[in-house]
């Protein structure tokens, strides 16, 4: 048995490195002139990796005895799994390599950042053990993982329609985006750092002993005794779990992003919005349009089985209500309202395009802050997710 | 003479529409092929203010969004359903979160969700949804039931999707149409080919579906559909539902924890990261009881309804209420007793029941104790005493002890026996205590669940019938001088509904072949 949970970590590490390739392959396509070859290669790297994935999930879950989305890494990885699997299917119909570059983009962070919640297969506390718990997490998972391949073609979109020459305003909120994805990748590899080099201290507060894997810049409001001289206290109002660690965490990513997006625009000396440009421009603009619009009108209606029906079903169960206000099961209707009114609002004249796309990008943020940061800000019934 | 279907005025017969309408027509909305609304007439009546006001999207929109807003804004502290049991609420919010606790807190958004303002958001969101929904409907209905065949040139050069064919046999253009499941009628030599009407009526079935749950959650508000009662049952013992008439009774036959093995090697990791035992289930067995008419304390009359046990995740069904494992107390004191010690230094026990105490103890060494105060769960607050819940974790007792001369007032707890007089004439101690489980059993009946239900069914439904398919027309139109004008139209995804449209021109033009 234990060989099998070797061999699940084993696959997850293959997959990862698989869609490392296909972001090198579709990068490369995206650059290129039109390549069939070279398109179908990146897709069947990124495929396997996919079955490679696919082979964790199983694993995993005849070892534990229960599916692997109970806690934030497991359920991290198949989010990343179903965007992948999205972006695999969407990539069959509207054949962009740059779309298919910023979507796996994504999903490898997602993926990387999973490893940054413990890994250890865990039991299920009695609340937990119920097959509503796979039916609502695996499509709340697939449903926000449609969702989210609108943003990369809202994204692509406002990329495309910014003049970066004059309209100074949009062109720096697409530099911020950048810089929010590579605060994520300077995690990842910050992470990766001091992962290899051993690095852990120790912080004593007046409760229990927290272990950092980064240097202990923040550290919890209540602390005795930490290793750097130079320390700041976490308000006290924060009250998710290990919020002051996690929050460190952020902060050495943001400073991370900040010194690549430093050496980046040292290097190309233009903004990244500018350099990419080109290349976005060559696909078309309708046609992101529609992705965008179409990625809602799909993926709306299994985010509503998944995170809101599905999820009362199972909540009418466990908890003797369907509905009780905790803060995860309140930002998975903010999502939902929100999406409901970006239907509405394109139907109004003058709402397609771009302006469609930034309530795109909104609503990514909305999706991403009820992945991690109610974890991270607000404690709830939702031990993990 | 006929009438123009826009401004109902009559019009020249050569025209489809009338001159005036054709001006407006250059602003048609295709939705509903530009028939009016109830909404857009121009009457000034109070009922047609509001009837405008609701029914357009833009509203609809802003109502949404201020909802949307509302909803994340009861996020930012704990809502007070979820503060910690026996907190004052006043005191919590200004200790923990300062002056932002202070002020959510007198905002009430710490109650919001169930705030008068924003049931009252809820309230205009249905409104607006029911009526914006009616005023809709009705024009789209006949729009699309009383299609033309033929469609005036204006109409059509109006539609974003024109190719202009020198086309000689429609049939074969036809038949690629019927290929592709477009249901195709003829008029003259004009043609309309249609398909997935019934996606249109989709956003009408998910506000009905939608329009069932607004009214089922207003429904729960009574208590004919919505009932709901929680009972903490010791071990052993019975308890009467409450609001039953006294009809349902519940015995705790047992209540039982069990917890996963910390040397599992498959979980010992994720236990070890815990930091304690990790529960596996809570489960209680429990007999149901039914009767007609109960005498109080008689227990004798009661009919057996149902022996079974209930756990989390597994609710039990009976008599028309669900019975929810929904909490426990573990290693509650039932008993405690306390030796007292006279002055000539004899010894004898006060034992008192944590549940009903007596108020007078008369010992066998000739003392006699008077319960003055009971704290069920005590806790220091400065040089206060207070009990932080009803429960009798760790309860503590102030007795006044004579023997006929002197009185003496003691506190006494399990851990501590303090003389409030100072005297400390009689010697006492806790020598024994019992203890037992308690289970909380949530007893509910909710008429409203199948209603909530049904509600999330239709919106589905409604929800795939419009976002999964896409109302697609075809319009070709015969012009004087023998060619054909192709004019298409859809309800959304315009770029693949153009890339179908093309492909089947492209097929008909290879034509021939087949
Ligand atoms: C949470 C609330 C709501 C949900 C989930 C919802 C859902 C939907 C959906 C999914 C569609 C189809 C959109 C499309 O085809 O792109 C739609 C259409 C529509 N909704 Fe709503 N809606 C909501 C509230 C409202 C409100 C408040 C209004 C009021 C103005 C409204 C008015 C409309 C109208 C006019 C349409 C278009 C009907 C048509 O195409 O003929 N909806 N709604």
């Amino acid at each position: 048995m234990e060989k099998l949970h070797l061999l699940s970590g084993q696959l997850l590490e293959a997959a990862f490195i698989s869609y490392l390739a296909g972001v090198i392959l579709f990068a490369w396509a995206a650059a290129r002139r039109k390549q069939l070859k070279l398109w179908k290669l990146a897709w069947g790297i990124t495929a396997l990796g996919w079955l490679s994935q696919l082979g964790f999930f199983i694993l995993r879950w005849v070892y534990s005895g229960h599916a692997p989305v109970s806690n934030l890494f497991e359920f991290m990885t198949f989010f990343g799994m179903m965007m992948v699997l999205v972006l695999l299917i969407v990539y069959r119909f509207y054949p962009y390599p740059l779309f298919a570059l910023l979507a796996l983009i994504i999903a490898i962070l997602i993926i990387g950042c999973a490893a940054m919640f413990p890994q250890e297969v865990a039991p299920l506390v009695p609340s937990l053990q119920s097959h509503w718990l796979y039916i609502h997490v695996t499509t709340a998972a697939l449903g926000e993982a449609v969702l989210s391949i609108s943003f990369f073609a809202g994204f692509l979109y406002i990329l495309h329609e910014t003049d970066q020459t004059k309209q100074h305003k949009s062109a720096w909120a697409i530099e911020g985006l950048f810089l929010v994805l590579l605060s994520v990748i300077g995690y990842m590899v910050l992470a990766f750092l001091f992962r290899i080099t051993g690095y852990t201290a120790v912080v004593t507060t007046a409760g229990e002993t927290v272990i950092y894997q980064l240097p202990p810049l923040l550290v919890p409001h209540d602390t005795v005794t930490s290793v750097l001289p130079v320390q700041i206290s976490a308000a006290a109002w924060m009250r998710g779990e290990n919020a002051a660690q996690q929050l460190n965490t952020v902060i050495f990513s943001v400073i991370a992003g900040v010194f690549l997006y430093i050496v980046i625009s040292a290097i190309v000396r233009k903004r990244i919005g500018a350099v990419l440009q080109p290349l976005v421009q060559k696909l078309p603009k309708e046609a992101l349009d529609d992705i965008g619009y179409r990625a809602v009108a799909i993926g709306f209606p299994i985010f509503t089985l998944g995170a809101l029906i599905f999820a009362m079903i199972w909540a009418q169960q466990a908890w003797d209500r369907f509905w009780g206000w905790d803060p995860k099961e309140v930002w998975a209707l903010v999502t939902w309202l929100f999406y409901a009114a970006f239907l509405h609002i394109r139907m109004l004249k003058g709402w397609q395009g771009i302006r469609s796309a930034w309530l795109l990008v909104i609503g990514f943020c909305i999706i991403l802050f009820n992945l991690l940061a109610v974890n991270l800000l607000i404690a709830g019934l939702h031990a993990y997710a | 003479m006929r009438q123009c279907p826009v401004c109902k005025k009559e019009k020249q017969q050569s025209e489809e529409c009338c001159s005036q309408c054709e001006e407006q027509q250059r602003n048609w909305d295709m939705r509903y092929d530009g028939a009016i609304r109830k909404s857009q007439q121009q009457k000034k009546t109070i009922i047609d203010t509001i009837w405008r006001f609701f029914s357009s999207v833009r509203n609809g929109m802003y109502i949404l969004i201020v909802t949307l807003l509302a909803t994340a804004l009861g996020t930012i502290l704990p809502q007070r359903a979820y503060i910690p049991p026996g907190t004052i609420p006043e005191e919590f919010y200004a200790s923990q979160y300062g002056l932002f606790g202070r002020l959510y807190h007198y905002f009430r958004f710490d109650m919001l969700y169930s705030s008068w303002w924003y049931m009252t958001l809820l309230g205009l969101l249905g409104a607006s949804i029911l009526i914006s929904s009616i005023d809709r409907f009705f024009p789209l209905y006949r729009a699309l039931k009383k299609q033309p065949i033929k469609r005036h040139v204006s109409f059509l050069r109006h539609q974003k999707y024109i190719r202009e064919l020198d086309v000689q046999a429609p049939a074969l253009l036809v038949k690629e149409m019927t290929d592709k499941r477009y249901r195709v009628r003829q008029d003259g030599e004009d043609f309309l080919a249609e398909k997935n009407r019934f996606a249109r009526w989709g956003p009408y079935v998910n506000h009905i579906g939608l329009l069932f749950i607004l009214t089922a959650a207003f429904l729960r508000l009574f208590p004919f559909f919505y009932q709901d009662s929680f009972l903490w049952i010791r071990d052993e013992e019975i308890a009467v539902v409450p609001n039953t008439n006294q009809s349902l009774f519940i015995k705790n036959e047992r209540f039982l924890v069990d917890t996963y093995n910390a040397d599992d090697p498959k979980f010992r990791e994720a236990i070890k990261l815990e930091g304690r035992t990790i529960p596996k289930s809570f489960t209680t067995d429990i007999s149901i009881f039914q009767t007609e008419k109960h005498v109080a304390g008689d227990m004798a009359d009661l009919d057996l309804l149902l022996q079974t046990q209930v756990g989390v995740n597994h609710p039990v069904k009976a008599a028309g209420y669900t019975i929810y494992q929904s909490g426990y107390q573990l290693n509650e004191l039932s008993s405690l007793t306390f030796r007292a010690i006279n002055e000539a230094g004899q010894a004898a026990d006060i034992t008192i029941d944590t549940k009903n105490p007596d108020t007078e103890y008369q010992l066998e060494n000739g003392l006699r104790a008077v319960l003055v105060d009971y704290y069920p769960d005590y806790q220091l607050d400065g040089d206060k005493v207070i009990t932080v819940s009803k429960f009798p974790r760790n309860p503590a007792f102030v007795l006044e002890i004579t023997d006929g001369e002197h009185t003496e007032s003691v506190f006494a707890a399990l851990d501590e026996v303090v003389s409030e007089t100072g005297s400390n004439r009689y010697n006492i101690s806790a020598v024994d205590f019992e203890t037992h489980h308690v289970t909380g059993l949530s007893v509910k009946r909710d008429r409203t669940l199948p209603v909530f239900l049904l509600g999330g069914i239709i919106f589905m439904i409604g929800l795939i019938q419009g976002l999964y398919w896409q109302h697609r027309r075809l319009w070709l139109h015969k012009q004087q001088d023998g060619t054909y004008l192709l004019a298409g139209h859809t309800n959304k995804h315009t770029s693949s509904f153009e890339k179908e449209a093309d492909r089947m021109l492209d097929n008909y033009r290879k034509g021939g072949e087949y």
